[in-house]
């Protein structure tokens, strides 16, 4: 019996390393490709360089469009922390009845692609008295938008993990606040699902093109826009690295998720 | 109750965002779908359901989205449930693995995609040795295909891979010590008890590929008539400017995905109860 259940569990750890292995290859093969001199028409490359990524971070392009990418993500995350989570909070102090609403919310934000709300807001904000198509503006608002499903559901959840009504309830009777509750008591207490919430937002922003794209152009160049552009005229090997690049920074900032959920459970 | 009032100042800002950019778009957009010349009508509908080469987006969205859905729920559900069946220290190293390739998504997959298989891709070479892909073509709908399945089983199998805990390993061995064979324990418990969960994921990963965009961007360009491509190349487009027909195409789209997505909000919660 034992010996059989063994014989499975190799079978799964057989399974799940083929689906591990295709979902890697192309990273592998575009990393590969990244640290290679000349790679055309045999099995292996033929030489081995890091000439590309020294390349990539000469290129001034690059490092703009990447600090771009890192400052637009942050200003979202700002605004997500000072004005959707003290609404998450209030609504579940407060005002449960709005509850079924804010999920109602979360289902629409989910279900109304980029490149449907991109019509929408080109065609009301590209004439006066809003022009603010092609200001950063415009893509924060709708970043705060594309985000609001996964920031309510992993506050929600850190949220309703604690007894919020005894919490506050108590903190008032040793003569404070509620909204110093809030901010000593009931951050604390959730951080961690704040942290993990914020990176996976930022993993998702991070990797935005469409609306970044569409809304503001080729005026603010993110990382996406960047390999996109380089796609023609560049080599490939150039590209690669560039990709591999990008993936590194969403690799970390994945990582760091499960690095914070790790220590929530021991 | 002051204090309560006071609360509403804050939830101000969060309102406004939400109405500037969700809903003002979305009324606009709903709106501007009847509006044709200038004057209300149905008229951008009515082309829509004559121009062959809308429906043909409208097609190869539903097409694209179904197979690769298929597909992908069949591989996630099985490596769901292999991951399941795993040490847990095992099991949570793969699950961030699958986390971070499931953040490995638009122009950069593509591109990755194009390193691998494009037309002289290292993989394609590596393949043509044997005689293998000698006509695969990666800027088609079969590379397309390939790509959304791709995408489709990290989604999958970080949704799927918690309902397995529900499945008690002692219903299996019951069911067995009873004289069932595998078959009839999947057939008759297994599937049933995760129905609702699988049926969800199925959905979610339909909308998932139905609102896809910027990696067919990366890999086809605007070239493979999908209906995201046509909303944003008529209303971005320098060539064709059509506000109207974008409109009507997106309240289509968002109507299916929003259909989608509140059947599985409501399906989910019956089963709650």
């Amino acid at each position: 019996m034992i010996r059989n259940r063994d014989r499975g569990e190799n079978l799964h750890k057989f399974l799940i390393s083929i689906i591990l292995f295709v979902l890697f290859l192309p990273v592998i093969g575009t990393f590969l490709y990244s640290i290679s001199s000349k790679w055309t028409n045999t099995i292996l490359p033929t030489g081995l360089t890091i000439k590309w990524y020294v390349e990539i971070f000469k290129n001034s392009m690059f490092l703009s469009s990447m600090i771009r990418s890192f400052y637009i993500c942050f200003l979202a995350l700002i605004i997500i922390v000072i004005i959707m989570i003290p609404t998450i909070f209030i609504v579940t102090y407060y005002y449960k009845k709005l509850e079924k609403f804010m999920e109602l919310l979360v289902l629409i934000c989910f279900a109304i692609p980029g490149a449907v709300l991109v019509v929408g807001l080109l065609k009301l904000y590209s004439s006066e008295p809003f022009k603010i198509t092609g200001t950063l503006y415009i893509l924060l608002g709708v970043y705060f938008i594309i985000s609001y499903p996964f920031v309510y559901r992993g506050i929600k959840n850190s949220i309703d993990g604690l007894n919020l009504k005894e919490l506050i309830e108590s903190a008032n009777i040793l003569g404070s606040t509620t909204s110093k509750a809030f901010v000593f008591i009931i951050i604390p207490n959730i951080i961690k699902g704040i942290s993990v919430s914020l990176l996976l937002t930022f993993s998702m922003l991070f990797g935005e093109f469409l609306l970044v794209n569409m809304l503001v152009g080729g005026r603010y160049q993110t990382i996406q826009m960047y390999i996109n552009s380089i796609r023609s005229g560049y080599s490939g090997h150039y590209s690669s690295a560039l990709v591999i690049t990008y993936f590194f920074i969403v690799f970390i900032s994945t990582g760091a998720t499960f690095l914070i959920k790790k220590k929530k459970e021991v | 109750m002051k204090e309560k009032n006071k609360a509403l100042i804050i939830l101000l800002p969060f309102i406004l965002i939400m109405f500037m950019f969700q809903f003002l778009p979305f009324i606009n957009i709903l709106l501007g779908s009847f509006k044709y010349k200038d004057i209300y009508s149905f008229d951008n509908y009515k082309i829509i359901l004559k121009n062959k080469f809308i429906l043909q987006s409208i097609k190869n969205s539903i097409e694209l989205s179904i197979i690769s859905t298929f597909l992908g729920i069949i591989i996630s559900l099985q490596g769901a449930y292999s991951l399941n069946q795993l040490k847990k220290n095992t099991k949570n190293k793969i699950v961030l693995l699958i986390n971070m390739i499931g953040n490995f998504s638009g122009i950069p997959l593509a591109f990755s995609f194009i390193v691998l298989l494009g037309t002289n891709g290292t993989l394609v070479m590596l393949f043509k040795e044997f005689g293998l892909f000698e006509n695969f073509n990666l800027y088609s709908k079969n590379g397309l295909l390939l790509m959304f399945v791709y995408f489709q089983i990290p989604l999958g199998i970080l949704l799927l891979y918690p309902i397995f805990d529900r499945l008690e390993k002692n219903c299996e061995e019951m069911c067995y010590i009873l004289g069932g064979s595998r078959i009839t324990y999947w057939k008759r418990i297994g599937i049933p008890l995760l129905k609702r969960d699988i049926l969800g994921t199925v959905l979610i990963l339909f909308a998932n590929a139905m609102g896809a965009y910027t990696s067919v961007i990366g890999l086809t360009n605007t070239s493979y008539n999908l209906m995201t491509i046509r909303i944003t190349t008529y209303v971005g487009g320098e060539v064709s400017y059509e506000p109207g027909l974008a409109s009507a195409l997106s309240i289509v789209l968002a109507g299916i995905l929003i259909l989608v997505v509140l059947i599985n909000g409501i399906y989910l919660k019956r089963g709650r109860k």
